[in-house]
């Protein structure tokens, strides 16, 4: 809790950093939308995507870690997205066969390679790595390590169209999740949220107060730190006079969560008095007319990426209705 | 037995074996007696002084060396219960809005002991005898403690401390913002918890005349590092000291020193509490 920062903003110089947060944001929902009109048939499309993609990660300076971070995180999506296609997907022809053989000896090789696995895990570093190692000597297992007699085989016949359909889905889902963190990883949060209140100003028209939103928006944003500072001073006030969440009874653990609760909501409210108050002091009233401090300007690259971002949706469409006519 | 601090760096950010962090204290070593002592740690914001009492029951680990609590060897990779250590080490922090959340005032001050493991009876008859103490009138001890002022807030919250019946008693800046009557009243409270129940009483301050009236030894909090530690009448005669930490004299000292300046008194050793002022102009008072 000490680290605190919210969002996965890096902060670096480059000229992805510097393009106007409105144009990423249309930018990204352009692309976002283009990826999903890309039909199965122009899977090369993707590729196309994936290279510039490259290059604009290049171009933000961001390091390659950050996005496999993000990446890591829906990993069993991925994973079980994949194998649920390549299981139940039973079309086109047969590419590949793999038996599993269940026998007593398999399976205690296989335990024996978990318990292995699962006692390491706490001592590395690497644990995706560990877990994909452990999840192919599996396999293997599963299909060679054949010793004793086998009371159950299976046969698995992989289809050609299963592994497409799977490779279509992981890398769209791959391209959304790599394509959203580029726009937050080089994105202030106060800027994104800069950018949508010109986005939404429209909805003026309908006499909803977008600047209102906005200004909730940054508030919460400003005080999400400090509501973590502040919560980690009740905590440790709390644990001062024996609360401790290890080592108690259900009963008392309750108790203990509402120790906790109460003086988060006092001092919450307690702030939000003081803003407030703070706020109309220096002539704060909601939803009246304001100046800007930073206003945003259209630059010429701004201008030029997004033409890019037109062009890239423009050979989507043309793409699905390439095929949706059957000229490809 | 009591806390006692061998070569301990500390820092926000954890241990770690590939990342230095900045060191927020450095290099600690001192020893505090479970017993009847009473030390004032003074210093700078930012010097270190809450890290410090949070390192004393266990709320912070070191990140280096090692805190000795009671018999409980506190380091980086110390995994055990805590409990016993926040039963024997009480800290209060400076504001009482953290901790206050039940219904009644008796309530909020029974919880303590009720979670250190005393019956619910006992825990009411700790939390009677403790607000008694820090002077809550009895009126006041069914009220939501939300409804209460500033200053009978911090006197809950200390009664809440207190009501565990703690070895060591720390206070985290507790006179600030407080009025001059209530100010006194804690300042006795300390010193009656010190004199007849033998605590030790540790008070983090900016108040020199509290500490020259009252306690026995002060710590001297420099970016991090105890840089002086002697009691308070050999640091406030030490002038050098003083100037380098820009420390100040008590008021009393500072009145004492214009008084000779203008010659309407004359004295050898000068006087740092309001008493020994005053024996220097009566010599009446015992
Ligand atoms: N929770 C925290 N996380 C990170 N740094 C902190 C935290 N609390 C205090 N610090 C830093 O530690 C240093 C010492 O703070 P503190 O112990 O509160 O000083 P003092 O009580 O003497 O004013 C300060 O520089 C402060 O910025
Ligand atoms: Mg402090």
């Amino acid at each position: 809790m000490n680290k605190v920062t919210f969002g996965s903003y890096y902060h670096s110089n480059s000229i992805i950093h510097k393009l106007d947060p409105r144009i990423k944001i249309i930018s990204i929902i352009l692309l976002m939308v283009g990826i999903f009109l890309i039909p199965i048939e122009a899977i090369y499309m993707f590729f196309i995507l994936l290279g510039l993609l490259l290059i604009f990660i290049i171009l933000s300076k961001v390091p390659f870690g950050k996005f496999l971070k993000s990446i890591k995180q829906i990993t069993f999506l991925l994973l079980f997205s994949f194998i649920f296609q390549i299981v139940f997907n039973r079309t086109g022809t047969v590419v590949a066969t793999y038996s599993i053989n269940i026998s007593i000896g398999t399976i205690a090789t296989g335990v024996l390679v978990y318990t292995i696995y699962a006692f390491i895990k706490k001592f590395v570093k690497f644990k995706m790595t560990l877990f994909f190692m452990m999840f192919i000597l599996e396999i293997i297992i599963f299909k060679y390590a054949l010793i004793d007699q086998s009371f159950f085989n299976y046969s698995l016949n992989i289809y050609s169209n299963g592994l497409h359909t799977g490779f279509y889905i992981l890398i769209r889902v791959l391209l959304l999740v790599v394509m959203s963190s580029l726009l937050t990883l080089t994105t202030k949060p106060t800027d994104m949220n800069v950018a949508l209140e010109y986005l939404l100003s429209p909805l003026e028209l309908l006499k909803i107060k977008t600047s209102i939103f906005a200004m909730m928006m940054s508030i919460s944003l400003r005080f999400i730190p400090t509501l973590f500072l502040e919560t980690e001073k009740i905590l440790k006030a709390q644990a001062s006079r024996g609360v401790d969440f290890k080592e108690s009874k259900l009963g008392d653990k309750i108790k203990q969560i509402v120790s906790l609760l109460v003086p988060m909501f006092v001092v919450s409210f307690r702030r939000a008095e003081d803003l407030s108050n703070a706020m109309e002091v220096r002539g704060y009233i909601p939803g009246a007319k304001r100046t800007k401090l930073n206003e945003l300007k259209i630059k010429l690259r701004d201008i030029l990426s997004l033409v890019v971002v037109v062009l890239l949706f423009g050979l989507c469409i043309t793409s699905l209705i390439l095929v949706k006519v059957g000229v490809l | 037995m009591g806390i006692s601090f061998q070569n301990v760096d500390f820092s926000y950010y954890g241990y770690s074996k590939r990342k230095k962090y900045p060191n927020i204290l450095k290099d600690i070593c001192v020893n505090i007696s479970g017993q009847s002592e009473f030390v004032a740690i003074v210093g700078h914001t930012g010097s270190g002084k809450t890290t410090f009492t949070q390192l004393c029951n266990g709320l912070n680990l070191p990140t280096s060396g090692v805190v000795s609590v009671m018999d409980l060897k506190l380091t980086h990779k110390f995994d055990g219960a805590l409990k016993p250590i926040r039963k024997k080490v009480g800290l209060v922090f400076q504001f009482p809005e953290y901790q206050l959340f039940e219904e009644t005032v008796l309530k909020d001050v029974a919880f303590g002991p009720s979670n250190f493991g005393y019956t619910k009876e006992e825990s009411i008859k700790l939390a009677k005898k403790y607000l008694g103490l820090v002077g809550l009138s009895e009126d006041l001890f069914e009220r939501t403690p939300f409804t209460l002022s500033g200053g009978q807030m911090r006197k809950v919250a200390i009664a809440g401390i207190l009501a565990c019946e703690p070895d060591v008693l720390i206070f985290d800046e507790p006179t600030v913002g407080l009025d001059g009557k209530s100010k006194k009243e804690l300042m006795n409270l300390l010193k009656v918890m010190n004199e007849e129940y033998h605590k030790t009483i540790i008070i983090v301050t900016h108040n020199m005349d509290v500490v020259a009236e009252f306690t026995k030894r002060v710590l001297v909090f420099n970016e991090g590092s105890i840089v002086c530690d002697k009691t308070p009448v050999e640091l406030f005669n030490d002038s050098k000291t003083l100037a380098k930490y820009s420390l100040d004299l008590p008021e009393v000292s500072r009145l004492a020193v214009m008084m000779k300046e203008q010659g309407l008194i004359d004295f050898d050793q000068v006087p740092f509490t309001t008493l020994s002022l005053a024996k220097l102009l009566g010599g009446k008072y015992e």
